[in-house]
């Protein structure tokens, strides 16, 4: 196992009342699984998305991931588990704007003091994705599509555990959504690495092994669909 | 902590935004330069001070006083010296046959192988090796070219005419700007006498100029007799104490430099803070990829930190070089303000003070915005809202430092830590006046939000109460900058105004005096047939104070718990009588006397400083040594003298009654319409009444409105330098809070705003902030000025609001000027374009 959420409750202080976003969440995640979290706008995917992954923490229950009680970690506990462990993909990709496509990729290497070997190792990435000759490129010189390609590439960088990616095509179109989608479970195969997406997308979301379903902060539903990932 | 991951982020993250911290670091270089140039200046005049103050004296010493030193004195004097010079000194007309003209001169007659040290500088040299051992005049060089005269002419002083045997090039001892109202003349000291100038009246100083023996300690010897040559009036002054009035001649101008090196500071101070502020905000994003990655929030902090430290030494560094070039300038603009030539070098000592004190402003006054950093949440990667603002302790402990560093750098400039803590006190409040009115602005305008008009207005006014609104940075910035540079300006107005009213209006520009009584019809009717009004025509009686409150004056200097000051019972009293008050006067207490009857007590008045002096009240009891005879009277009345008109003034006026068989001299002040006429009578009553002496303060006007002007050019440079710094911390502050709005404009541009639209929305938010900005920084600056013109420099308040309107509308339209031009970056180019690079 390596993610297990119990008893996970998020609420906001609003001005009259509170309110709760995450309501109750349980759930766990073995090594290697493929799982993704639908549900409707506000139910509360990406802030669920956020406790597991160690950006945020929970108003009470507890979030164990790779071994780690993160829930209980202090912040800089946390940056190194998220380090370590974790890759993330976002929607709309969060490259560091001044730094070119092949620092990005070369960052969390270096974040790990693994500076040696760093830029074979994200040269190698960017050719893996299709960019190795855009590699000096600053990400406002590169397309949507390219920049999610980057984005992945840094991703699998320091070869995580497990990945999180919040909405990874959300923000392409079909013809480069279904470029990066290939992408990310080809390199997500090659890696081992458990990996939970969030999204909208239902048809994405068919193609995982398991499918967790939220509406109004709970989980409606817990599907698994395949047993072995078989994309 | 990951150092070598933090040094080369740090470098790959700042290598596309240099340009954004292009105008932090010139607000850094400078407020440095202007602290280098100015400290430099300093300390090359204090060094300059050192060296030249025995060159300037002539002398190891003087000894000087308004009446000839006792035997005993002299006693004393000889046991100290190799040698003396005796000086006789007086203020005179003199005339110039040659050229038919007067002029009014400070006469030196001199006996003695003065100067000990330097030299009289004069042409031809041999000049000044002969001039006192015979009938020989060296007159000042300006004189000499003002009236065309060449050595080998003439010139009368009072009896005798003199032939012109040298220029005088130098002068020795006179700072003050009084030198330059009379030019001096040397004569030899033996030929005073037969000019016949020394009548009752006459304004004569002696002096002796000492050469000491090389084993005496000075110090030791004129503190244990200073108090014997005060008691006879004579006043020491060795090379020591000139070098104190030398410093003290210069404390304005170096408090005023001083100042302007402060504000400069201060003003690179809010352009360091607003600038890192938006800087921060700028790179929020990139903070929370990087945490996301698993940096931790030191290491981020470092990485910004790093970044600004680096910029901002650098920056120092230019600023220290910059000072240091600027300095070179400086003499060359005070050059004719400076009474000799102060040789400019570097001051290892201005620059490290320059370069420990900007890299500590920097660090300190950046660390405020920077320990922001972390608090960044990575949690901002997936949503914008999620930023918890919370106050952080650690920013009150360096707000707390940077208070104790402001105290600290006033507290070197005014060597007084209460006026280190009021000062900085009253910057805090001005600070906080700020904040609070940014933040009443954005509720009031929240609350009485005008929901009925255009689009345009709703939108800019809605701009300043949004996420992420600009409204406190640049209220406070453009607010505290405007408010700085208006308070120098009222001031500086001030200062000079204060000045320049003495000569304005319809005031007298002459005075005659040194007139013998039996002349007083002679010089009314020559007065009168030049068409010259008389103004004031007054006796002049000279005595001095033997015993006041039942006590002698050897008493009470005796009298170690005496509370009456030195200076005001030394004072060699001029007095005069009079029936009526003069009516600028003031009566603060008691009944005016104006006539004395046989028999009754003598009520006389006393101006308010010179009784607060003597530390009398009315009915009490002052004896009068009248050159022999003793006259005892009581303070009938206290005046306060209006000092600012041009006419005699009187510390101590007795009724009519009392002292017209005294031995007594009249003063004339009249007023000559124009210069011929001036010219004219004075040549007149040099030729009819030699013992007379005509001082035409036209002329004098005309020397303090040059020294005015060179002091008031030397105010504007400054103060120039910090306008400057000024306009360059708005223009960041507004040139940054670009990267605020510029998503929100693209937004609108790609739902279609046209754009007219975009400009009119910026130009309702960046008007609203300059008006709001403009009103409370030249409202804090008027109150400011206030404060300071009451206490601290006591002068009469008064503004002139159309320079400030001018201040106000410059502000507004800089302001929204600015901010259209940030808009035009957005209109020019596509949405897409800067979308990509947001």
């Amino acid at each position: 196992m390596i993610l297990e959420a119990k008893s996970i409750f998020k609420t906001y202080k609003g001005i009259n009342k509170e309110l709760t976003v995450l309501d109750d969440i349980n759930f766990t995640v073995l090594k290697g699984e493929i799982l993704s979290i639908v549900g409707p706008s506000g139910s509360g995917k990406t802030t669920l998305l956020g406790l597991c992954a160690g950006l945020d923490h929970p108003t009470s229950g507890s979030i164990s991931l790779a071994g780690s009680m993160i829930s209980s970690l202090s912040e800089n506990e946390k940056a190194e588990v998220r380090n370590r462990k974790v890759g993330f993909i976002f929607q709309n990709f969060q490259l560091l704007p001044t730094l070119t496509a092949l620092e990005n990729v070369m960052i969390p290497l270096e974040l790990q003091g693994r500076a040696k070997g760093a830029k074979d190792k994200a040269e190698q990435l960017l050719e893996r994705v299709g960019l190795g000759g855009r590699s000096h490129h600053y990400p406002s010189q590169l397309s949507g599509g390219e920049q999610q390609r980057v984005s992945l590439a840094r991703a699998f960088s320091n070869d995580p555990e497990i990945l999180f990616a919040d909405e990874p095509t959300g923000n392409l179109d079909d013809e480069t959504g279904a470029i990066v989608e290939k992408l990310l479970f080809d390199l997500n195969k090659e890696k081992q690495t458990t990996l939970i997406i969030v999204t909208h997308d239902l048809e994405l979301a068919n193609k995982t092994d398991r499918i967790i379903k939220l509406k109004g902060g709970k989980i409606v539903s817990d599907q698994f669909i395949k047993t072995d990932a078989q994309i | 902590m990951n150092w070598s991951l933090i040094v080369k982020t740090a470098i790959r993250d700042s290598r596309k935004d240099r340009s954004k911290l292009f105008l932090f670091m010139s607000s850094i270089i400078l407020g440095v330069a202007a602290l280098v140039a100015i400290n430099s200046f300093n300390d090359n005049l204090v060094r300059d001070i050192e060296n030249q103050s025995k060159s300037l004296l002539g002398a190891d010493m003087t000894v000087g006083g308004n009446r000839p030193l006792t035997e005993s004195l002299v006693a004393s004097l000889d046991s100290l010296s190799t040698e003396r010079t005796s000086e006789l000194e007086l203020f005179s007309m003199s005339y110039l046959p040659s050229k038919d003209e007067s002029q009014f001169v400070r006469l030196k007659g001199l006996t003695g192988n003065f100067p000990y040290y330097g030299k009289l500088i004069t042409e031809p040299k041999e000049a000044a090796r002969t001039y006192k051992s015979e009938l020989a005049a060296l007159v000042d060089d300006g004189m000499m070219l003002q009236y065309g005269l060449e050595v080998g002419d003439s010139i009368k002083l009072g009896e005798v005419t003199f032939p012109i045997t040298g220029r005088l090039m130098n002068a020795f001892g006179s700072v003050d700007a009084g030198a330059s109202f009379a030019p001096s003349v040397y004569i030899g000291g033996q030929n005073v006498e037969a000019t016949n100038l020394i009548q009752p009246g006459s304004l004569v100083n002696y002096k002796e100029y000492v050469k000491v023996y090389e084993d005496i300690d000075l110090d030791v010897w004129e503190d244990d007799r200073r108090q014997q040559f005060r008691n006879e009036a004579q006043r020491i002054t060795t090379v020591e104490d000139q070098r104190e009035n030398l410093q003290e001649a210069f404390s304005n101008l170096n408090n005023f430099l001083n100042i302007v090196a402060l504000i400069s500071l201060l003003l690179a101070c809010i352009g360091v803070a607003s600038s890192v502020l938006i800087y921060v905000k700028t790179k929020v994003q990139s903070i929370a990829i990087l945490r996301c990655l698993g940096m931790k929030s030191e290491e981020a902090f470092m990485v910004y930190f790093l970044q600004i430290i680096s910029l901002g030494t650098l920056s120092v560094i230019l600023g220290v070089t910059m000072g240091s070039i600027i300095q070179v300038i400086l003499p060359i603009v005070l050059k004719g303000f400076l009474p000799y030539e102060v040789n400019m070098s570097m001051s290892p000592n201005a620059m490290i003070k320059g370069f420990v004190m900007g890299v500590l402003i920097t660090s300190l006054f950046a660390l405020g915005p920077l320990l922001g950093i972390r608090r960044v949440t990575p949690l901002r990667t997936l949503r914008v809202s999620d930023d918890v603002q919370q106050r952080d302790p650690l920013q009150w402990l360096i707000y707390g430092f940077i208070f104790i560093t402001i105290t600290g750098f006033l507290f070197t400039l005014t060597d007084s830590l209460r006026d280190a803590f009021v000062f900085s006190v009253g910057i805090l409040t001005a600070f906080l006046i700020l904040y609070g009115v940014a933040k009443s602005v954005t509720w009031a305008v929240r609350k009485f939000f005008p929901s009925s008009a255009s689009f345009v207005v709703r939108q800019g006014l809605s701009n300043l109460y949004r996420p992420n609104n600009q409204t406190l940075t640049l209220i406070v910035s453009i607010g505290l900058g405007t408010g700085i540079l208006t308070l120098l300006f009222i001031l500086q107005g001030l200062i000079l105004n204060n000045v320049e009213d003495m000569g304005a209006g319809n005031q007298p520009n002459m005075i005659v005096f040194g007139i013998e009584a039996d002349q007083k019809e002679e010089i009314e009717d020559l007065t009168k047939s030049f068409n010259m009004p008389i103004i004031q025509h007054v006796p002049v009686v000279t005595m001095e104070l033997a015993a006041w409150k039942g006590k002698s004056k050897k008493d009470w200097l005796s009298d170690t718990t005496r509370t009456s000051r030195r200076w005001a019972i030394n004072r060699e009293a001029r007095v005069s009588y009079q029936e009526e008050m003069p009516p600028d006067d003031i009566l603060m207490k008691g009944t005016y006397t104006g006539t004395h009857n046989a028999g009754d007590s003598i009520f006389i008045s006393l101006d308010e400083r010179y009784s607060e002096g003597l530390n009398v009240e009315i009915g009490d009891e002052l004896v009068w040594n009248v050159q022999g005879a003793m006259i005892t009277t009581y303070v009938g009345s206290i005046r306060k003298i209006n000092f600012r008109k041009l006419e005699s003034r009187f510390f101590i006026l007795f009724p009519i009654g009392v002292l017209e068989d005294a031995p007594q001299f009249l003063i004339l002040v009249t007023k000559s319409p124009e210069k011929q006429i001036t010219a004219n009578f004075r040549n007149a009553v040099v030729k009819k009444m030699p013992n007379a002496s005509v001082i035409d303060l036209g002329s004098i006007l005309v020397t303090l409105n040059d020294i005015i002007t060179k002091v008031s050019y030397v105010i504007k440079f400054m103060a120039g330098f910090s306008i400057l710094i000024g306009l360059i911390v708005l223009i960041s502050s507004l040139f940054l809070s670009k990267f605020q709005r510029i998503r929100e404009s693209v937004l609108l541009r790609t739902l279609g705003a046209v754009e007219k639209q975009i400009y009119r929305i910026n130009a309702v938010e960046y008007a609203s902030l300059g008006i709001l900005s403009a009103l409370t920084g030249i409202s804090l600056a008027v109150l400011g000025s206030y404060l300071l013109a009451k206490f601290v420099f006591e002068l009469d308040f008064s503004l002139s609001w159309w320079p400030i309107l001018g201040i106000f509308i410059f502000i507004v339209a800089l302001t929204v000027i600015i901010g259209l031009w940030n808009s035009r970056d957005i209109v020019k180019r596509s949405p897409l374009e800067i979308l990509r690079n947001v």
